[in-house]
């Protein structure tokens, strides 16, 4: 198999295929699994009978089901896991470490905090869920960078004030969730992360926000790579530090806010993707970019639809599928670190 | 030609150097040497517009730095610090980045700029190394790719913050020739060395700080004929005449 021997290259510099081959193959995954997302679930559709009933000649089941509960599902996973990929790599590339991501770092915390605090205090206001999540995500991104900086922002500093961070913003989601039972329907649904039952009007308007937070990051991707070469080079190069590290951090908690409003605390992928990607083609923001979108938006709806067929018809939240997926390549990631010894 | 005028500066509001007055010499290697932590790096900062002085002022061929844009400096001034982190990307992309004062928004880099790349990696020999991964480079061809980067950036005025720290003495020396060959080309020099014999053997001005002031700044032969530098790095320096000029070298202060 092509594909699995690039994942077992040893060095990022290694390149085992040219990084167009990389986005071409990730469109290609991405595409097999939407089809399957389509087709597979508590009930199986056969490509035959979605096309029948789009020519008017079914029952018109198949549509139901796709244009009702399918696609906004598939949206939805390819929006989140695309937004949480970037959140990712962006959060990595600023904070220059290659451990921090939305999730470890409490941002994805931040938002469901805020979100569900929200919900508590204004049960009638759906609408301003996003807004409080972007805002909690915003606010953690902060508290970590400003924790890290005031403590010399040593790599290990940081991981380890967002842990911290993550555990008091989790405790806080407990609390408003024991006082107001009412908070969030489907709690659990919402601390694990999934995207069942969603509808189109609970992904947009955020999905357009997402869409162009994405683009705004990939039009800043030069100044992404100056940024990590590190804060002394990029002031030597002209590069106003501060303002763009407030500028991509806000974009990143825009992403992953957006994220969280309609998808829940989903975990690792931000930290996930963004490595795999750049094993896959490298550091160079021009072509992480987009690999982290097409691979994040794949593994996301790749994982919901194991999360849906594994148990059929009984399914399991697909943030459950990417802890048991994600955990393990965490740990293995920090033995890697280690053994280079830069996580100190 | 830059010039610092009473410069005060340091950290969370506490100063490292203290009413600080130089110029440096056009189209020369400027060497600032002193022990450690007497404000060697702050000062570099400081004229390098990296750190704003907390009173004073520095002026770049007589207009304030405070007036000048951040980018506009960026395309007057390079500057290389010391801290030695080792970005995962490839040699020709971090020179390449070199041109980015000079792009305008977008912010694309163009055809020019990646000219200007091959021509900065083939005029300091490594252009064999032009795909190579930073990571993967031994120190002295790391600080080439640096310096390269600093060539593309095409400034008059080029700080370095001991750039031969940690390095073998036949690249220390390599490193040492081609800041020379720069100077040649009409580049003005600034830089730290830690290494007294470096110093001495390649300054064309000095400048001797100690405990946040500046000791002493003109030739080298004025810095012996003074003998400040035994008293500051308690040594004995000794001048031997060479067929290759003066050579100075340095010995413990009990031993005579």
């Amino acid at each position: 198999m092509k594909f699995l021997r690039i994942f077992s290259t040893e060095k990022s510099h290694n390149k085992a295929l040219p990084p167009y081959v990389v986005l071409v193959i990730g469109v290609l995954l991405l595409l097999i699994s939407v089809i399957a997302s389509l087709c597979f679930g508590a009930a199986s559709l056969m490509p035959s009978s979605l096309l029948a009933d789009l020519a008017g000649r079914g029952d018109g089941t198949a549509l139901r089901i796709v244009q009702h509960i399918r696609l906004p599902r598939i949206a939805a996973t390819l929006l989140a896991g695309s937004s949480l990929a970037v959140a990712g790599m962006v959060i990595q590339s600023v904070l220059k470490n290659p451990l921090a991501s939305p999730g470890i770092i409490g941002v994805n915390s931040g938002a469901g905090f805020m979100a569900t605090l929200a919900c508590a205090l204004f049960p009638a206001q759906i609408k301003l869920i996003p807004i409080a999540a972007f805002l909690g995500a915003f606010i953690t991104v902060l508290l970590v960078y400003g924790i890290g900086c005031a403590t010399g922002a040593s790599r290990i500093t940081i991981v380890l004030a967002g842990v911290a961070v993550s555990g008091i913003l989790s405790a806080g989601i407990d609390t408003v969730v024991t006082i107001v039972p009412n908070a969030l329907t489907g709690s659990n649904m919402f601390r694990i992360g999934g995207v069942a039952g969603v509808t189109f009007s609970g992904i947009f308007p955020q999905g357009y926000i997402m869409i162009v937070a994405m683009a705004a990051v990939f039009f800043l991707r030069n100044e992404i790579d100056v940024l990590s070469l590190g804060k002394e080079t990029a002031k030597s190069l002209g590069l106003n530090v501060g303002l763009y590290q407030f500028l991509l951090l806000g974009l990143a908690a825009l992403l992953a806010g957006s994220a969280v409003s309609f998808a829940g605390l989903i975990s690792f992928i931000g930290l996930l993707i963004p490595h795999i990607a750049r094993r896959l083609v490298g550091t160079q923001s021009k072509v992480l970019i987009p690999c982290c979108i097409i691979y994040g938006a794949a593994f996301l709806s790749f994982c919901d639809l194991v999360a849906r067929i594994l148990f059929a018809p009984y399914e399991i939240p697909v943030g459950l599928v990417l802890s048991i997926l994600g955990g393990p390549f965490f740990i293995y990631l920090l033995m890697r670190q280690r053994k280079r010894g830069i996580n100190a | 030609m830059l010039n610092l005028k009473k410069v005060t500066g340091g950290y969370h509001g506490v100063p490292v150097v203290r009413d600080i007055s130089m110029q440096f010499m056009p189209g020369a290697l400027n060497i600032i040497i002193g022990p450690n932590g007497c404000g060697k790096s702050t000062i570099m900062r400081i004229a390098a517009g990296q750190l704003p002085p907390q009173s004073g002022e520095v002026q770049l061929d007589g207009e304030a730095f405070s007036t000048i844009k951040r980018q506009d400096l960026a395309r007057r001034i390079a500057y290389l610090p010391q801290s030695q982190n080792i970005p995962d990307i490839a040699v020709q992309n971090l020179v390449m980045h070199g041109r980015f004062p000079h792009l305008s928004y977008p912010r694309r880099y163009r055809k020019e700029d990646i000219a200007i790349t091959k021509q900065v990696l083939e005029q300091l020999g490594i252009a064999n190394l032009a795909e190579k991964q930073m990571n993967t480079l031994s120190g002295g061809e790391r600080q080439k790719a640096y310096i390269a980067m600093l060539l593309a950036q095409n400034g008059d005025i080029i700080f370095m913050d001991e750039p031969t720290t940690y390095l073998d003495i036949s690249h220390q020396l390599e490193i040492m020739e081609i800041l020379n060959s720069l100077k040649e080309r009409g580049k003005t020099l600034v830089v730290i060395l830690h290494d007294l014999n470096l110093a001495m053997r390649y300054a064309d001005r000095v400048f001797l700080m100690n405990g946040g002031n500046l000791l002493y700044d003109g030739s080298i032969d004025g810095l012996f004929n003074c003998g400040l530098l035994d008293d500051v790095f308690a040594v004995k320096t000794q001048r031997v005449e060479t067929e290759m000029g003066p050579q100075y070298y340095f010995i413990p202060k009990e031993h005579l």
